[in-house]
């Protein structure tokens, strides 16, 4: 039992710890679920598992990859039933540094390349991110926007670390590639 | 080309793990060393880290709306009270 004393800190401190995180799952779940609608409810969802389960948070450890790993858990539960994917996509065929080759092919200066990329719309990068499988999706997205290191991310998706590097390298080669196709249709670099 | 025991294939096949930070310190170093020496491969490290910041810069603004944080506070209160 937590007395009444205990129990209003622990509401004090979720509030204070954790809701301020509300953004980033938001975004996450966005990411996640590609869908405004199910992303409110997976955000729901994970704040009510993350509150009944936080007496059994040590404080100390790190808060941000347990509430993103009750988010992980939720959206893989609830959702990844409703939406399965074939796991055909591999990446592979993709070579290593696709974009950068490509952009360099279209007589883009090594310095401009990166603001070619710079110029597109946060909504077709969002898109294109979007378009990952699953398992990229989510590796690439905690490592380089949540700046979840490999070892965290791995314990977030429950995996070894050498499947988020794979998964991270492939996932950023699917994204280049995307990114490639976006910055053709927008008409970005001549042909 | 050998600079510290590492050459261009060696950097670029770990540049993202150094970007990343995932590299120990003695590697990093050696990576450094190479980057400075080495133009191409500075120049492909620079465009990958440039990569990372746009992905990350782009993807992260989202707006919660108002109801969504009305609706979770609600909910935390509502069982904080049990």
């Amino acid at each position: 039992m937590v007395s009444a004393v205990e129990k209003s800190t622990l509401d004090a401190r979720f509030e204070r710890d954790v809701l301020p995180l509300l953004p980033n799952l938001y975004s996450a779940a966005l990411r996640m679920t590609r869908n405004p609608s199910d992303a409110e409810d997976l955000v729901q969802e994970t704040y009510l598992r993350a509150f009944r389960g936080f007496k059994g948070f040590a404080e100390g450890t790190n808060l941000k990859a347990w509430i993103y790993r009750i988010l992980t858990n939720t959206y893989i539960n609830i959702y990844r039933k409703k939406q399965r994917e074939p796991v055909t996509v591999s990446g592979d065929d993709i070579e290593d540094w696709y974009l950068y080759d490509k952009l360099g092919e279209s007589a883009v200066s090594p310095s401009a390349e990166a603001s070619i990329i710079e110029a597109l719309p946060e909504e077709e990068v969002k898109v294109a991110l979007e378009s990952l499988p699953e398992g990229f999706r989510l590796a690439v997205w905690l490592v380089d926007v949540e700046g979840f290191s490999y070892k965290e991310a791995a314990e977030i998706l429950d995996v070894p670390i050498g499947t988020v590097m794979s998964r991270l390298h492939r996932g950023r080669k699917s994204l280049e590639k995307a990114l490639w196709v976006t910055v053709r249709e927008r008409g970005l670099v001549r042909d | 080309m050998a600079l510290s025991g590492t050459d261009c294939n060696d950097v670029l096949t770990e540049i993202e793990s150094y970007i990343d930070r995932e590299v120990d310190g003695v590697r990093f170093e050696e990576i450094e060393v190479h980057l400075k020496r080495c133009p191409p491969c500075l120049e492909r490290a620079d465009f990958r880290m440039k990569l990372k910041e746009i992905v990350a810069a782009k993807c992260c603004s989202e707006t919660v709306p108002q109801e969504l944080a009305d609706r979770i506070r609600a909910l935390i209160s509502a069982q904080g009270d049990d």
